[in-house]
């Protein structure tokens, strides 16, 4: 069994269907991305598997317990980063992660040194002293995340924890979390930044209108993605080609534009991207009419798909 | 270890100005007055004009400030999305409600403290005696404990920012109204010789009144904190326990103080009262206990038949002493109704005892009183879990079901009474819901009918609970799901 388990998790507010059988899995030392355009039913999962929401049916568990009836172990085993949560007023650093020591009960010794060791992993030794609500968004998210840390949970549930960051922070905070994987902790992380979560997660999951569209491993999801277009008809079957030559030649955009199939993105004297519809066998008919053309052609091959071409490949906007 | 809500407020009012110039405020406006006090000196006795002016200052700022802070404080818990993160501390409901209520009481300590050197002043110009001011002092903090933890509850209670609103507007106009009627209270005990001279002339009685008001004060406060804490316990932890307990405590509060004004009575009377005395108190006792878990029966005998896995293990892992008492306190509808008939003896017992003696009329109130709830709890028990269970589902859809149905029953047959001949109001009366164990003092109505009714009902009733709480005894567990009705608190999914 998996360490977080959601098995066909629904939920529904009125009429409205914020999630439908949602089925995922994950394991320690795994970050999971969590991917839907807003209103897919992200964030009511994310509560949901934090235990501050019940399910209209379907379960969550963590370690085995349930988020619903074993609600209270399951708190001290998971971490949960609200998107958009502030900090207290009239707190220093200090204080914010003392009082969430406190809380969770760790008692004086052991509480201390949770926060010692929080404040160091999330590097605010220096800021310790500052009133949490003067910082900057950078900091007061790793500020979040060190609240998230500070009972020593095994899941980490963050829902956009990017949001507003900028470059710095952002791979700043992205290290952070990769540091955490190596120390055995599972996250589940929601953001809109896709490239990111490219680089970051080891698994992904896609979600449009409450409903699971794909997961796996990125490489899993890709390949699907890849694979569904390629067997889709008309303009859904489509990638990117990138094309060099050998030499400059001025002429050849417009043998470019005159082969079927193919839209131009980008063109100069030597290479090109264009957008091709077909497959491979459509691919190699445009490598080799371009060299019947005389064109010395020395590179032709197909963008590999980011996460976010897979995620505009497979899910189309729809919000409820 | 400290509570972690009270230590985090402490060190947020610290820097925050708002307190901090209340406070010095106090401590100016309090040093003013002595001054201007000390100096007129025309009156017999200057200090008890300052006595008067403090008391209604501190009052003002325990009792109407403080409350409204505490409300403020649990609003903003529940509102702000560090509620959630509260939660998932583990921090059990009643740590939560104890950090938000001491919290205030502090503050208040803190606003006496700033006070406490012009009472001081008061006190030795002669405006108040030792004994005043410490009851004064109790009263004031005892007052603001419990006021602390009724703002506590109906901050809790607020979902929506109308319903907030709202809750705040009646919290601030019932605590002002309640603070301007406190005030002639404390120029009427510094006009005389203060509450000192009245516990003099009557020791007893006078530090029983005292010690009996501070009591049903705290227990007030009490009672709200268990309903806040009840509120903030998870839908699938065990919500039935602590109110039960509530409904116990009162109960024996009123037996207890019934049969203490009784012992007093005897004590005291010059008139060789006796066992009579005893014997109303005991049939008042039975009356009024009897309507009290009457009322709470709607609460408990509602509950849902099925239990969570939570509230399984409640019941299942008690062990030793703690076993029997699941089976009244435990939660689940099986539970809530043998709570129901339990409590009832707290009832039961006085009004024998008042039978015994010279009086049956007690016991035959009280006996109507249960016949009644047993008639129309075991009615709408069983409207509620058979034909009409496929609509009313929830708890609070049952209860609003008994409601309606007391007041239906009520509404329609006084309708009638009216409607029709005065002589047939009579047929009616017994059926007439809340009013009619009443009803049979007047002449015009026979007993019988009341009899007959609440006999028949009432024990058809009770049998329906008992069957119901036999057949659903072993718990069914269910996992405890979302109500479909809810709203999205995201609002984006």
């Amino acid at each position: 069994m998996s360490l977080v388990q959601i098995d066909h998790l629904c939920r529904s507010f009125g009429g409205v269907h914020a999630v439908r059988d949602l089925s995922l899995n994950f394991d320690a030392g795994q970050i999971m991305g969590f991917i839907g355009p807003n209103g897919a039913g992200k964030s009511t999962s994310m509560r949901i598997l934090a235990t501050l929401d019940l399910p209209s049916s379907g379960d969550c568990r963590v370690a085995g317990l349930s988020t619903v009836d074993d609600a209270d172990a399951v708190r001290r085993l998971i971490g949960f980063m609200p998107d958009g949560g502030e900090p207290y007023p009239h707190m220093t650093v200090w204080e914010y992660l003392d009082f969430f020591a406190r809380a969770y009960d760790l008692g004086p010794v052991k509480g201390r040194q949770a926060v010692e060791g929080v404040m160091d992993f999330c590097q605010l030794d220096g800021i310790s002293g500052k009133l949490a609500s003067t910082l900057s968004k950078g900091m007061r998210q790793r500020l979040s995340l060190g609240r998230c840390l500070i009972h020593d949970p095994q899941v980490l549930i963050l829902d956009e924890p990017s949001a507003g960051l900028d470059p710095r922070a952002r791979i700043e905070f992205r290290d952070l979390l990769k540091a955490l994987t190596g120390r055995g902790k599972a996250v589940l992380i929601s953001s809109h930044i896709l490239s990111e979560l490219d680089e970051l997660c080891d698994r992904v999951a896609i979600i449009e209108q409450g409903r699971l569209v794909a997961h796996g491993t990125v490489e899993d999801v890709k390949s699907q993605a890849r694979q569904a277009r390629d067997v889709a008809p008309g303009p859904d079957r489509q990638r990117l080609v990138d094309l060099r030559l050998a030499e400059d030649r001025a002429e050849w955009e417009r043998t470019l534009a005159e082969q079927p199939g193919v839209r131009i993105e980008r063109c100069d004297r030597r290479s090109a991207t264009v957008r091709l519809e077909g497959g491979d066998a459509d691919q190699a008919r445009l490598a080799k009419a371009l060299m019947d053309r005389g064109l010395p052609l020395c590179h032709c091959a197909a963008r590999a798909d980011g996460l976010e071409d897979v995620f505009m490949h497979l899910t189309d906007g729809a919000v409820q | 270890m400290m509570n972690p809500l009270l230590i985090r407020t402490l060190r947020q009012e610290v820097r925050n100005r708002a307190f901090l110039g209340i406070y010095l405020a106090l401590l100016a406006a309090g040093a003013l007055t002595s001054a201007v006090v000390a100096a007129s000196n025309d009156g017999e006795r200057p200090g008890q004009i300052l006595f008067v002016i403090l008391s209604l200052a501190s009052t003002g700022a325990l009792w109407f400030y403080q409350p409204l802070t505490a409300y403020r404080a649990m609003a903003r818990e529940r509102e702000d999305d560090t509620w959630d993160l509260m939660e998932l501390t583990g921090m059990s409901p009643g740590r939560i409600a104890r950090g938000i209520v001491a919290t205030s009481l502090v503050q208040g300590l803190f606003i006496l403290a700033a006070l406490a050197p012009f009472l001081a002043v008061a006190y030795l110009l002669r405006g108040v005696d030792a004994v005043t001011l410490v009851i004064f002092l109790a009263g004031a903090l005892a007052g603001a404990l419990s006021l602390g933890a009724l703002a506590t509850l109906l901050g809790c209670m607020g979902k929506t920012k109308a319903t907030r609103t709202g809750l705040v507007s009646l919290l601030t106009i019932a605590l002002l109204l309640l603070w301007m009627i406190s005030w002639p209270i404390w120029i009427e005990v510094t006009r005389r010789s203060g509450i000192a001279g009245a516990i003099a002339s009557n020791p007893l009685g006078g530090w029983l009144v005292v010690a009996t008001t501070l009591w049903h004060i705290l227990l007030a406060g009490g009672l709200c904190l268990i309903l806040a804490m009840t509120l903030m316990t998870h839908r699938a932890g065990d919500r039935s326990r602590l109110p039960r307990i509530a409904v116990l405590v009162v109960a024996i509060d009123i037996l207890l103080l019934l049969g203490g004004i009784a012992w007093f009575e005897i004590l005291t009377s010059v008139r060789g009262y006796g066992s009579d005395v005893l014997d109303e108190a005991a049939g008042t006792a039975g009356m009024l206990v009897m309507a009290w878990i009457a009322i709470t029966g709607f609460f408990t005998i509602t509950e849902d038949e099925h239990v969570s896995l939570r509230q399984m293990r409640v019941i299942e892992q008690a062990r030793g002493w703690r076993r029997p008492l699941t089976w009244i306190l435990g939660p689940g509808a099986a539970r809530g109704r043998v709570f129901f008939l339990a409590a009832s003896l707290l009832a039961w017992i006085p009004a024998f005892i008042s039978w015994q003696g010279t009086d049956s009329e007690p016991f035959q109130v009280t006996a109507l009183i249960f016949g009644y709830a047993g008639l129309f709890l075991g009615l709408g028990d069983a409207l509620t879990r058979t034909i009409a269970a496929r609509w009313i589902t929830t708890p609070l859809a049952r209860r609003a079901t008994l409601f309606g149905l007391v007041a239906g029953t009520t509404l329609l047959t006084s309708l009638l009474s009216i409607m029709i001949d005065d002589s047939w109001p009579m047929m009616f009366n017994p059926i007439m819901g809340s009013a009619s164990p009443t009803i049979h003092h007047q002449d015009s109505v026979p007993f019988a009918w009341c009899a007959i009714v609440a006999l028949v009902g009432g024990g058809m009733g009770t049998l329906w609970l008992v069957i119901g709480a036999f057949r659903s005894w072993i718990p069914r567990p269910r996992q405890t799901l979302a109500s479909t009705e809810d709203r999205n608190p995201r609002g984006d999914g």
